[in-house]
């Protein structure tokens, strides 16, 4: 902890982000708007102090909110761009100070004056919450909630700066989703209530939430965001020490999908703690919840897959094939597991969890091969791409089950094999459904498949070295 | 000779198909102050950068003091690196940046007051002490940039464009700062397109050209390589004559007449015997001769001679 506040980095964006000037001014400033509102309010109707009170706490709440998720987020996101793009970046570069330190003072420095704010509106708001006869617990928590929340968004948005504007945004963009719709956009995977967890169970905003009974699922969430922003602060350290790096190692990539697979997963039985509807969640609900995790955490599979490839065409001793090939079956193996979690919660038969199984693999090799295919030829964007390619090609499957099952009534080997991959028509083609869809996706598979694996076979460019062929070689 | 200070070995810096260093091997001592030259696009600039750890190599290592820099940073200390336009924090004022830059090396604050007082003093900044970066010009900005490298007291400095935006009077004080660090046995390479300037203060040159070190040498043995058999020579008139650049461009052995007035400069034989003789005819045209003498190459002459192409 010492480290960080001694920080230069955290002294130097403490003081670019205002210092204690601007801090002091902004919170007077605020102190006696809050006070005057507050009395105004009261002297406009003295008979309901109280709920005057517990209404402005419920304000300050929210200010506590804004301050600490969309401008302390978007004023480290933005400092660390501002030094990328000013060459600032490579100067820190030449201080022999440790990379994740330097990402862990950009974070203080750049939360420091957000956090000064804050602290004075967390006092203030605890006056008014006991003045309102509130528990003052629920204020305590909810804080607690939003801080050890924001922090980890924070380490989302020190990652984000390192990667780039639109990727940065991106970064940032699914928490604000989720926090704008209140948490609706989570009902779909409640897992994902557990890494925003301001929005789990009734939200941050309602009292009872914090009744005690959802102390596992916060405790659950705490975890989850500690474990996914060390990944995301040592991804942020690898960045700034070597802006060519990809964020994500290979094993950085798997953590960070395990741990994404572990929260939709965990999530699912927990979903009447983490929703705001609560209640037990039903046979297709589960289904549902299943299917878009599966899709979710396949997304994850193939930026691992990405990283690990564009990752080893940087490297500058090459690996050799042996080791290429044997690491990237324990990856696959590693990933498949992952994916195919969140069908244990539906207890399918071993038949189905092998199939489920065979299926992702398949779909997680394409992208494997289709990878080294766009690094061989130094098209690393091409290689994102694939992200793309897997959703375009998935899409048109949901679309088609979507219209066959409105009701969602079907098998969960269906639903699975249906939503998961294009090679899922082989299975529907084998049940006899419908044949003109089941056969482009075939096509779609088959190309997915089978093209890059020709390619990199036959030397595809091979003047440009393929990392795969130059192994080899 | 004493171990190098810094030290390339097959470095290769490659981007998609460019080879911006192509497999160059460097040394540079203590109290070697090298000058890099060459067109724009050479691979000046990206050398820099891997030899201070910026930019990763595709092959080949850096050796900082014999250790490779990527394996130890705190051998980062002993590296300091100027690029041509010095990141700076606008925001701050020009002290308190040092300050920053002092934290940021883990100085004693004391130290560091010193060692920020002695640099602004060095490089005419104590008057901007305090005063916030944004309102400095280009060339003051530079200077900051350059006390920003030396606050650490770094054993081998490395300056892209350092000169770029300093006036006259800083460039004269720039020369004098670069020879000061030489005689305390720092290792220095500096980048730059002043040429005027760097055979003033280098010890060596070296010219790229396509990632490659295509010279390297001290600054006499580089302006002097081309000087074997052709030498220039500067004849003054008394008074200016009609004419005079056909009459000479017409005699033999003579090239690359340049005629200014009074002033005539011309590229004939290096040997004794042959400008004696060039001489006695230029009187017998009964050209008004005030005086007439060899010109030294200097080293922009000796970089234009090696025939590199002007942007790789």
């Amino acid at each position: 902890m010492g480290q960080i506040t001694a920080n230069a980095l955290a002294w130097v964006h403490f003081r670019t982000t205002g210092g204690w000037k601007r801090s002091v001014i902004v919170t007077g400033v605020y102190i006696v708007a809050v006070i005057s509102l507050t009395m105004l309010g009261a002297y406009d109707s003295p008979m309901q102090v109280t709920r005057t009170l517990s209404t402005g706490a419920g304000i300050m709440l929210g200010v506590q909110a804004l301050v600490l998720f969309p401008y302390v987020g978007y004023v480290i996101l933005n400092t660390l761009q501002l030094d990328r793009k000013s060459g600032m970046m490579e100067s820190h570069r030449l201080m022999p100070v440790d990379a994740h330190l330097v990402v862990l003072g950009y974070i203080a420095g750049g939360a420091s004056t957000g956090l000064v704010f804050a602290s004075v509106n967390f006092i203030m708001g605890g006056i008014m919450t006991a003045f309102a006869g509130m528990p003052i617990t629920w204020w305590v928590a909810a804080n607690l909630v939003l801080l050890v929340f924001c922090a980890f968004t924070w380490c989302a948005a020190a990652l984000g700066g390192t990667l780039g504007n639109l990727l940065g945004l991106a970064m940032l963009a699914p928490f604000g989703i989720i926090m704008m719709s209140g948490g609706q956009v989570g009902e779909g995977m409640p897992g994902l209530l557990l890494i925003a967890s301001p929005m789990l169970g009734r939200t941050l905003w309602d009292a009872t939430s914090f009744n005690g009974d959802r102390l596992s699922a916060y405790c659950l969430a705490f975890v989850v965001q500690a474990a996914m922003a060390t990944v995301f602060v040592r991804a942020a350290a690898r960045r700034y020490r070597d802006s060519d790096a990809t964020a994500f190692t290979g094993l950085l990539g798997f953590l960070l999908t395990a741990l994404v697979s572990f929260c939709l997963t965990a999530g699912m039985p927990m979903s009447a703690q983490l929703t705001r509807r609560g209640g037990n969640a039903g046979r297709t609900d589960t289904g549902n919840y299943v299917i878009s995790a599966i899709f979710v955490i396949l997304i994850f599979c193939i930026i691992t897959i990405y990283s690990r490839v564009a990752g080893q065409a940087g490297l500058r001793a090459k690996p050799k094939a042996g080791n290429i090939i044997a690491t990237d079956t324990l990856l696959i193996i590693a990933l498949l597991g992952c994916a195919i979690a969140p069908c244990v919660v539906r207890t399918p038969t071993p038949a189905q969890l092998g199939l489920s199984a065979l299926i992702c693999g398949l779909f997680l090799v394409a992208m494997l091969l289709w990878a080294r295919v766009c690094c061989s030829m130094q098209k690393f964007g091409l290689a994102a791409l694939c992200v793309v390619a897997a959703a375009t090609t998935i899409a048109p499957l949901i679309v088609g089950t979507m219209l066959r099952y409105p009701d969602g009534g079907n098998s969960l080997a269906s639903e699975l094999i249906m939503q998961v991959s294009p090679l899922a028509a082989l299975t529907a083609v084998w049940s006899g459904n419908d044949f003109k869809l089941q056969g482009v996706a075939v096509v779609i598979q088959a190309f997915l498949l089978l093209v890059p694996a020709g390619l990199l076979l036959t030397g595809y460019r091979r003047e440009q070295n393929p990392p795969l062929l130059r192994a080899m070689a | 000779m004493s171990d190098p200070l810094l030290q390339a070995v097959g470095l290769t810096v490659q981007f998609a198909k460019t080879m911006a260093v192509n497999y160059l091997d460097m040394q540079v001592h203590s109290g070697e102050l090298i000058g890099l030259i060459g067109p724009n696009g050479s691979g000046k600039t990206t050398l820099l950068r891997a030899l201070c750890g910026l930019q990763r190599p595709s092959c080949g290592k850096v050796l900082v003091h014999g250790s490779l820099l990527e394996n130890d940073w705190e051998l980062l200390r002993q590296i300091g690196f100027t690029p041509d336009t010095p990141p700076v924090y606008e925001q701050l004022s020009v002290r308190d940046f040092l300050r920053f830059i002092g934290r940021g090396y883990d100085l004693p604050a004391s130290e560091t007051e010193e060692r920020i007082d002695f640099w602004l003093e060095q490089l005419w900044l104590t008057e901007k002490a305090n005063e916030p970066i944004k309102a400095l010009s280009r060339g003051m900005r530079q200077r900051i940039g350059i006390a920003r490298t030396m606050i650490p007291n770094p054993s081998v400095v490395l300056l892209d464009e350092p000169a770029a935006g300093l006036d006259p009077a800083g460039r004269a004080q720039f020369r004098q700062l670069l020879c000061s660090l030489r005689e305390q046995g720092k290792a220095i390479i500096v980048s730059s397109h002043i040429l005027a300037d760097m055979d003033q203060y280098c010890s060596h040159i070296a010219i790229m050209s396509a990632g490659r070190l295509i010279k390297f040498g001290t600054v006499h043995v580089i302006a002097n390589e081309h000087s074997g058999e052709r030498c220039r020579y500067l004849m003054t008139l008394t008074r200016p004559v009609a004419g005079l650049h056909a009459q000479l461009a017409s005699m033999d052995g003579i090239e690359k007449v340049n005629v200014d007035r009074d002033r005539v400069q011309l590229e004939y034989s290096s040997q004794r015997e042959d400008a004696a003789d060039l001489l006695y005819r230029l009187v017998d045209l009964k050209l008004p001769i005030s005086a007439f003498a060899p010109i030294a190459l200097d080293l922009e002459e000796a970089y234009l001679r090696t025939g590199v192409k002007q942007v790789d």
